[in-house]
C-alpha cells in the first residue's frame, strides 16, 4: 500500500504531465503546426525564398529580443529599444555620410551610443530607483527625439550609402541571409552566456529571488545595470541590421519594435515576473510571429489588420503561458 | 547635535520642502520661462487653449490614477481613444445620428475596459501585457477600419463642443471639472475607491478580509473606460474628425503626470489632488513647447528631458523624506 501510494505521488497527474510537456515543447509544436497549416493553404509559403524572407524579417526583432529576454528575466522591462535602434542607425549613418569617421569606427560609435543609453536606463532604474516602465518610457520618447534631431540636421533623411550594409542586405551564406547568420550567431553566444557564465547564473538568481541573491553576495545592482547595457548593445546591433535593410533612415524607423520583441519573449515562454525562461526559446517566439505576419502578407491582409492581430497574439501567448504555468504547479 | 543627526534633519527638511513645494516651484519656473520666450503665453485665451488642448489627457489621468493606486498600469488609453473615435465617426457616417454614435463609442470604451479588466483580474494575466496588447491591437483596428484616413464628422455637436460660452467656458472644461469631481467622489466616498487603495496596499490581505477583489478590479477598468470614452469624445470633437493616428503617446503623458504629481507607482497611496498638479505641469509643458514652434524632434526631446528631470526630482525628494523618517524611527529607542 505504502509503496503504491509513494509511486502515485512520484508519478505526476496526467494533466500535470501534459502541462509540463507543453511547457517544454509547446513553442516548437505551435511552430511546426503553423508551418504545416500555412504550407497547405498557400502555394508560395513553403519555398526557400520565402523562408529566407521570413528569416530576414525576424532578424531585427530577434536580436532585440535577446536583450529583452535578459531584462525580463531580472524582472525589468525595456521599452526604449525601438527608439535606440533609430538613434544608433541615425548616428552611424550620419557619421559615415558626413565622413566624420571611417566606417568601422562609425558603426562602433553607433553601437557604443546605444550601450550608453542602456547604461543611463540601468542607472536610473537601479540606482535612482525609478520603475523600469517609467524610465524606459521616458528614454523611449527622449531618445527618439535625439535620433530625429540627427536626421533633422541631415535634412530629415539619411541615405544608407555604405557598401557593407548593402552586402549584409543582399548576400546569403549557404542559403542563409547574412542578417540571419548574425542573429543565429548572437543567439548561440547568448545561450552559452546564460548557461555557462557567472553572468547567466547571476541573472537567474536575481530573477528568482533578488533578496536571496543579494544576501548570497551577488552584485545585484551591477548585474542589473549590465543587463540593461546588454539590451542597449542588442539595440545597437539591430541598428546595423536596420541600416542594412533600409535604403534610407527616416524618423519613424524602429517604432513598435519594442513590442514585437516583448511578444517574441513571451511567446518563447519567458515569465514576465522574472527568473524563468530561456533565451534560445525566444528565437522560436520571434519566428512564430514572423510566420504569422508572412502568411497574412501572402494572403493579402492589410498591414493594419496585421498589427491588430499582433496584439491578439500577445494576449494568446500570455494566456497559454498562464494556463500551462497554473497547471504545472 | 552630532553630525549624523544634523545630516538627517537637513535631509528631512530638504525632502519635505521639495515634496511640498517642488512641483509648484517647477510649474512657476516653467511659466516664467515660457512667458519670457512667448508674449502670448500669459493670456486668457492661451490658458483656455491649455485646458482645451489637454482636456483628454486630464480626464484620462483620472482613470490612470485609479489604476496606479491599485498597482496596475494601463498603457492602452491612447490607442483606445483612437479606436473609439473611429467607431464614433463610422457610426455617425452610417446612421447620421450623433447621439447613437456617442453612445456606441462609450459602449466600446466600456467594453474594452471590461475586456482588459477580466483578463487582468479573473484570468490573472499581467496588466502590462494585457494593456500593451490593447495598445497595439486597438491602434491596429483603428488604422484598419479607416484605411489610415481620417473621417470627418459634420454635426452640430462638434460646433457645440468647440464653442466658448460667455467667451470663457467651453464644454471640454466643464467635462474636466465633472470628471475630477466624479473621480474624487468615487475615490473617497465609495467602496470602489476604498478597495482601490486596498488593492494597492495588500491585495492578498484585502482578499482574505472578504473583499471581492476580482470584481472591484474589473470595476476599476470600467471606470477607466468611462474616462477614456470621454477623452475620445473630446478628441474627436476638437478635431472635427476621427484620426486613427490621434493622441499617440497620450497614455505615457497620463502616467507621467500621475507620477510627477506625487503618486507612487507601487500603489496603495496617493490621490487625485496630486494628479491635478501633475496634469497641470504636463499641460503647461505641452502648450509652452508647442507655442515655441519647435520641430517634432526637438519637441519630444525637450519634453522627455523635462519629464525625466521632474520624475527624478519627485522620486529623490520622496526618498530623502522616507529615508529620514525610517532612520529617525529606528534611532528613537536608542535615544531613550
Amino acid at each position: 500500500m505504502a509503496v503504491t501510494q509513494e509511486t502515485q505521488v512520484l508519478r505526476a497527474r496526467p494533466t500535470e504531465q501534459v502541462a509540463d510537456w507543453f511547457n517544454r515543447f509547446g513553442t516548437v509544436l505551435v511552430m511546426v503546426l503553423f508551418v504545416i497549416v500555412f504550407g497547405l493553404t498557400t502555394e508560395y509559403f513553403l519555398t526557400v525564398q520565402n523562408f529566407q524572407n521570413i528569416l530576414r524579417q525576424v532578424s531585427i526583432t530577434s536580436v532585440l529580443a535577446i536583450g529583452m529576454t535578459m531584462v525580463i528575466l531580472i524582472g525589468g522591462i525595456d521599452l526604449s529599444v525601438g527608439s535606440v535602434v533609430l538613434f544608433s542607425a541615425a548616428a552611424m549613418n550620419g557619421l559615415i555620410f558626413n565622413e566624420v569617421l571611417p566606417t568601422g569606427l562609425a558603426i562602433a560609435a553607433g553601437v557604443g551610443a546605444a550601450v550608453l543609453i542602456g547604461l543611463v536606463n540601468g542607472v536610473l532604474i537601479e540606482q535612482v530607483k525609478i520603475s523600469p516602465v517609467i524610465v524606459t518610457l521616458g528614454t523611449m520618447v527622449a531618445v527618439r527625439g535625439l535620433g530625429q534631431m540627427i536626421l533633422w540636421i541631415n535634412n530629415s533623411w539619411l541615405w544608407v550609402t555604405e557598401p557593407i550594409f548593402n552586402y549584409i542586405k543582399t548576400k546569403s551564406w549557404l542559403f542563409v541571409p547574412v542578417p540571419a547568420v548574425i542573429m543565429f550567431f548572437l543567439y548561440v553566444i547568448a545561450a552559452i552566456v546564460m548557461k555557462q557564465s557567472m553572468l547567466g547564473r547571476h541573472i537567474y538568481a536575481i530573477g528568482g529571488n533578488e533578496r536571496a541573491a543579494k544576501l548570497c553576495g551577488i552584485p545585484v545592482i551591477r548585474t542589473k545595470i549590465l543587463v540593461y547595457m546588454i539590451s542597449g548593445l542588442c539595440a545597437g546591433i539591430a541598428g546595423i541590421l536596420m541600416s542594412a535593410r533600409l535604403s534610407a533612415i527616416s524618423p519613424g524607423v524602429g517604432q513598435g519594435l519594442e513590442f514585437e520583441a516583448i511578444t517574441a519573449v513571451i511567446l518563447g515562454g519567458t515569465s514576465l515576473s522574472g527568473g524563468v525562461g530561456r533565451v534560445e526559446k525566444t528565437i522560436l517566439g520571434a519566428i512564430i510571429v514572423g510566420l504569422v505576419l508572412n502568411y497574412m502578407t501572402i494572403k493579402g491582409i492589410s498591414a493594419h489588420y496585421q498589427r491588430a492581430v499582433t496584439g491578439f497574439i500577445i494576449l494568446a501567448a500570455a494566456f497559454l503561458d498562464h494556463l500551462s504555468r497554473r497547471n504545472a504547479t | 547635535m552630532n553630525q549624523r543627526a544634523q545630516n538627517r534633519t537637513l535631509r528631512t527638511t530638504v525632502g519635505r520642502v521639495f515634496q511640498t513645494y517642488g512641483l509648484a516651484l517647477m510649474i512657476a519656473i516653467m511659466v516664467v520661462v515660457f512667458a519670457a520666450l512667448n508674449e502670448n503665453f500669459l493670456t486668457l485665451s492661451n490658458f483656455q487653449n491649455i485646458l482645451e488642448q489637454n482636456a483628454a489627457l486630464m480626464i484620462v489621468a483620472v482613470g490612470v490614477t485609479f489604476a496606479i493606486i491599485s498597482t496596475a498600469i494601463d498603457l492602452s488609453p491612447g490607442s483606445v481613444i483612437a479606436l473609439v473615435g473611429v467607431i464614433i465617426a463610422l457610426v455617425h457616417r452610417d446612421t447620421e445620428s450623433i447621439a447613437l454614435a456617442l453612445v456606441s463609442g462609450m459602449a466600446v470604451a466600456l467594453l474594452i475596459g471590461a475586456f482588459n479588466g477580466v483578463l487582468i483580474s479573473s484570468v490573472g494575466i499581467n496588466p502590462v501585457i494585457v494593456t500593451l496588447a490593447a495598445f497595439i491591437w486597438a491602434r491596429g483596428l483603428a488604422l484598419a477600419l479607416t484605411e489610415k484616413d481620417s473621417i470627418v464628422i459634420q454635426s452640430g455637436f462638434i460646433g457645440f463642443m468647440n464653442e466658448r460660452f460667455l467667451e470663457l467656458i467651453s464644454p471640454p472644461m466643464v467635462l474636466i471639472v465633472l470628471a475630477y469631481l466624479f473621480g474624487f467622489f468615487m475615490l473617497n466616498k465609495t467602496r470602489l475607491g476604498r478597495y482601490t487603495y486596498a488593492l494597492g496596499g495588500d491585495e492578498a490581505a484585502a482578499k482574505q478580509a472578504g473583499v471581492p477583489t476580482e470584481l472591484y478590479k474589473i470595476g476599476l477598468f470600467l471606470f477607466s473606460g468611462i474616462m477614456v470614452g470621454l477623452g475620445a469624445i473630446i478628441t474627436v470633437s476638437r478635431m472635427g474628425a476621427a484620426q486613427p493616428n490621434a493622441v499617440f503617446g497620450l497614455e505615457l503623458d497620463a502616467i507621467a503626470a500621475v507620477i510627477i504629481g506625487g503618486n507612487r507607482l507601487s500603489g496603495g497611496e496617493g490621490g487625485l489632488r496630486q494628479t491635478i498638479f501633475g496634469v497641470i505641469f504636463l499641460a503647461i509643458l505641452n502648450n509652452g513647447l508647442s507655442t515655441l514652434g519647435l520641430r517634432d524632434a526637438s519637441f519630444y526631446f525637450y519634453k522627455g528631458l523635462v519629464i525625466l528631470f521632474a520624475l527624478f526630482f519627485e522620486v529623490t525628494s520622496r526618498r530623502m523624506l522616507r529615508e529620514a523618517r525610517t532612520s529617525s524611527t529606528l534611532a528613537q529607542p536608542a535615544a531613550d
